[in-house]
């Protein structure tokens, strides 16, 4: 894998000591919220790090207002990210079927039906935030626990054809990709290696744990195992355009040392090791 | 049928407990909120990964707002051994989660009384060693009831506060009897620690509300201002 790609992690504000104490170990940070208005260590890290807007805007299905695009572009100048993300994601349902009611419904990622009027939608705001944000845009799929009895594209299919379409990017989540293949019953590297690798730029490796209402494991601010690492590390040598890999741990509950030890397995694994 | 359009269905479906359930036993009058063939459709979905992901989401939902408009209080939980999350693995609160509409007064209500009733009974060790606790706790209680239920219309975005149907006054002991302390010049009273700060960033960008302190001796009067 070239040198040239980034390993970083999210910024966690509570471990932002930490962050910056870490020195040159960590490469880049992705930010899930805006920072907060009296985070002390905000110049610092804004000065120090590369900056990845992550999921500002939350849902490509629906057009964004001026209002919206206009605060999504502040956002990317304050950070100055080369590139900007979304979840492939539908939390909140169509305003005017809803007493033009535009609040998200769920406050957590859930994914869109594969259907061919929703990969038309999305391929259009895709495209047209990319154009606004005058940087490119990458999608991040999300696994479907949930399978409707209806005909719709398999999540390659439609992330191709999303990708060509709007001329977007893949941030490939590798926990993500390990978890559909669960629920869909199938092989994760097999689905992995149908997936649009050539179109990655950034990817997110964690690690995974029981979730006592799913029953059955989902994405968990912790360390990844041999396996999600063997995965990444495959698709890593499919992805030409990979600029980044981000340890995938956002949370208050967060230690700095799980913080410190994902980043640096990270690392060993793609060959930065100290 | 759309994608769209059964997607629509499918997040109500997951986002609404009542209707949900309504779904799940056939009762028909479900299928004019959600459209006869989503309707049909969903009627198709496994039932047990359905309710798990809608226990999930729910879970998910409260309890971001639990951990953000409490956490002073889960800050002291290592000395009072008593945390508000713990209340949604309870049976009454699965049941609440099972039953909610998320985003909803009523669902907000029924939640954050399990959590006062949680973090207020037998609590008289605990008001010995933090004299405040019970302050602490109508706080926060507030917080969550003004900011957990739906925002709700009639704020004035941008403009001067003004009260709307989820304001709520809040009359703190411990904040007058800082002010007959400050007026009597005596030190501040044993009881007394910073004000607790608001709500902090919600992580969704489309829901902010807002909460301030008055500035009057005697009562905070917690304002919520719907900001779009």
């Amino acid at each position: 894998m070239a040198s040239s790609v980034s390993i970083g992690a999210f910024y966690n504000p509570h471990l932002a000591l930490e962050t910056l104490a870490a020195g040159d170990l960590i490469g880049h940070l992705a930010m899930a919220d805006p920072p907060g208005q009296h985070d002390p260590a905000w110049p610092e890290i804004r000065a120090r790090y590369t900056l990845l807007l992550h999921d500002y805007l939350g849902q490509l299905s629906e057009p964004f207002d001026e209002e919206e695009l206009g605060r999504a572009r502040s956002l990317l100048d304050q950070y100055r990210s080369p590139w900007a993300a979304e979840h492939l994601q539908r939390i909140r349902r169509t305003a005017s079927a809803v007493g033009n009611d535009a609040r998200p419904l769920l406050d957590y990622v859930f994914p869109p039906l594969y259907t061919e009027d929703l990969l038309a939608e999305y391929a259009r705001n895709a495209r047209l935030l990319r154009d606004r944000l005058g940087v490119p845009l990458a999608v991040e799929p999300i696994p479907t626990y949930l399978h409707l009895d209806l005909p719709q594209m398999s999540e390659p299919e439609f992330l191709h054809r999303l990708c060509e379409q709007s001329g977007c990017h893949l941030l490939l989540d590798i926990v993500h990709t390990w978890l559909s293949a669960r629920f869909a019953g199938l092989d994760p590297r097999s689905l992995l290696l149908q997936l649009p690798l050539e179109r990655v730029i950034e990817m997110h490796v964690s690690g995974h744990a029981p979730d006592p209402d799913l029953e059955e494991p989902w994405i968990a601010p912790i360390l990844p195992n041999r396996e999600i690492l063997d995965l990444a590390e495959l698709a890593a040598a499919r992805a030409p355009g990979l600029r980044a890999i981000t340890f995938d741990a956002f949370s208050p509950s967060l230690r700095p040392e799980t913080l410190l030890a994902g980043v640096r397995m990270l690392r060993e694994r793609f060959g930065q090791g100290a | 049928m759309t994608g769209r359009s059964l997607h629509d269905a499918l997040l109500t479906v997951l986002s609404d407990g009542p209707l949900r359930a309504r779904l799940l036993t056939g009762d028909t009058s479900a299928r004019g909120m959600l459209g006869r063939e989503e309707w049909v459709m969903l009627r198709r979905v496994s039932v047990e990964r359905l309710c798990r992901m809608a226990r999930f989401l729910a879970r998910h939902y409260y309890r971001e707002r639990i951990v953000r408009l409490f956490r002073h209080i889960r800050t002291l939980a290592p000395h009072t051994g008593r945390d508000p999350l713990a209340v949604l693995d309870t049976p009454a609160g699965l049941a609440s989660l099972d039953q909610s509409v998320l985003g909803t007064h009523a669902t907000a209500e029924r939640l954050v009384s399990l959590i006062e009733d949680s973090l207020i009974g037998n609590d008289a060790v605990i008001r010995l060693a933090i004299p405040y606790w019970r302050d602490l706790v109508r706080y926060h209680v507030t917080m969550f009831r003004v900011e957990a239920g739906a925002p709700l219309s009639g704020g004035n975005p941008g403009g001067t506060p003004r009260r709307t149907p989820s304001t709520r006054i809040l009359d703190l002991d411990c904040e007058r009897e800082l002010h007959l302390s400050r007026s009597r010049k005596r030190p501040r009273p044993a009881c007394w620690s910073r004000a607790p700060a608001t709500g902090g960033s919600p992580r969704s960008a489309a829901h902010k509300t807002s909460g301030c302190w008055s500035k009057r001796p005697t009562v905070s009067e917690l304002l919520t201002n719907w900001l779009g």
